[in-house]
């Protein structure tokens, strides 16, 4: 008869990946099943005990075997991201999306030509606030430390708007002083656009992961 | 048999038992490579999940998580754009082979 791990050995081997250095939810779990069929087989096949299994399955892989994979993941997580963000910005080049950049450049430039510019600046603020609060939302309540790992690959997306746009954001007068109102409204519309992008890569990535562990 | 032999085509042959079984998980796929190549093809775990998150992360798999037997297993199938490319790599696969046995017996070639 075909032999099945209780959750207490399932856990020990879970807390034995986990000590060799993978944080990731996604690779720990998988690792976990993986491991646990094998010890199931060996436990099947030679009639020896949980531990004994364990110890001789374990001897099949060094100290760093799954760190590796997890290290290799985490490669991928990154250009995945890379390539996300580049079909994320063509998005707001291409139809219909692209009335969308138009209006918000146009209002950027009125706003800027009205010497209201500082507006965009309110609305940066808020949006990054939002956005911060929405990722603490997601880590907090919704994911688990393990699985939001996979939403942190967008974080530079979000870093780079914020440093991006908080120096002439948060010197808004000075900043108006010195630039033309061309400069000032790009440049803020551009901040918008990269925070809108952010938003819309987490919020697709969150509904992926809701997706895949319904 | 030495593994270098057959690392260029371990992405075509993931592709092929996906084409074949619809989804699978990691574990199943080692499995069944050994059993349908009666021991001969042994894929070791580091190279199959390396493989299996590459082809996540360039959309050609899906993947879906169940619990079973009270832990996550983690399932792969081909996407829409898999789909293609693994009839593509399929073919290319057979080629290679019929190429290389025609080398390698050039009489029946």
């Amino acid at each position: 008869m075909k032999v099945v791990l209780n959750k207490s050995e399932v856990n020990q081997i879970s807390k034995f990946i986990k000590g060799r250095g993978v944080s990731y939810a996604d690779v720990n779990a998988e690792m976990t099943d993986h491991i646990s069929l094998e010890v199931e087989e060996v436990m099947t096949s030679n009639k020896v005990s949980f531990s004994e299994a364990v110890e001789k399955v374990f001897l099949r892989y060094d100290r760093f075997y799954f760190m590796k994979i997890e290290e290799q993941q985490v490669k991928n997580l990154e250009k995945q991201s890379w390539v996300s963000f580049k079909n994320g910005l063509i998005g707001f080049f291409s139809f219909p999306k692209i009335l969308f950049t138009f209006c918000l450049f146009f209002c950027c430039y009125r706003l800027a030509k009205l010497d209201l510019i500082e507006y965009v600046g309110y609305l940066y603020i808020i949006s990054s606030i939002v956005l911060a609060g929405l990722l603490f939302y997601f880590k907090i309540k919704l994911l688990g430390r393990g699985r939001y790992l996979r939403l942190t690959k967008y974080h530079w997306v979000f870093i780079v708007a914020v440093n991006f746009g908080m120096q002439p954001m948060l010197r808004m007068e000075s900043f108006n002083e010195h630039s033309s109102p061309i400069v000032s409204s790009s440049l803020s519309a551009i901040v918008l656009m990269l925070l809108f992008i952010a938003v819309e890569l987490y919020m697709k990535e969150f509904k992926k992961i809701k997706k895949q562990y319904a | 048999m030495s593994n270098k032999l057959y690392k260029g085509t371990l992405t075509n042959i993931v592709l092929k038992l996906l084409h074949e079984n619809g989804r699978m998980y990691g574990y199943e796929i080692t499995k069944k490579t050994k059993e349908q190549t009666n021991g001969g093809f042994t894929i070791t775990e580091g190279a199959l999940y390396t493989i299996l998150h590459k082809l996540e992360g360039e959309e050609v798999l899906e993947v879906e998580f169940e619990i079973v037997d009270g832990r996550t297993r983690k399932y792969y199938k081909l996407s829409e754009k898999g789909e293609k490319e693994a009839v593509l790599k399929i073919e290319e696969l057979k080629e290679f082979i019929q190429n290389l046995s025609g080398f390698l017996n050039p009489k029946i070639a």
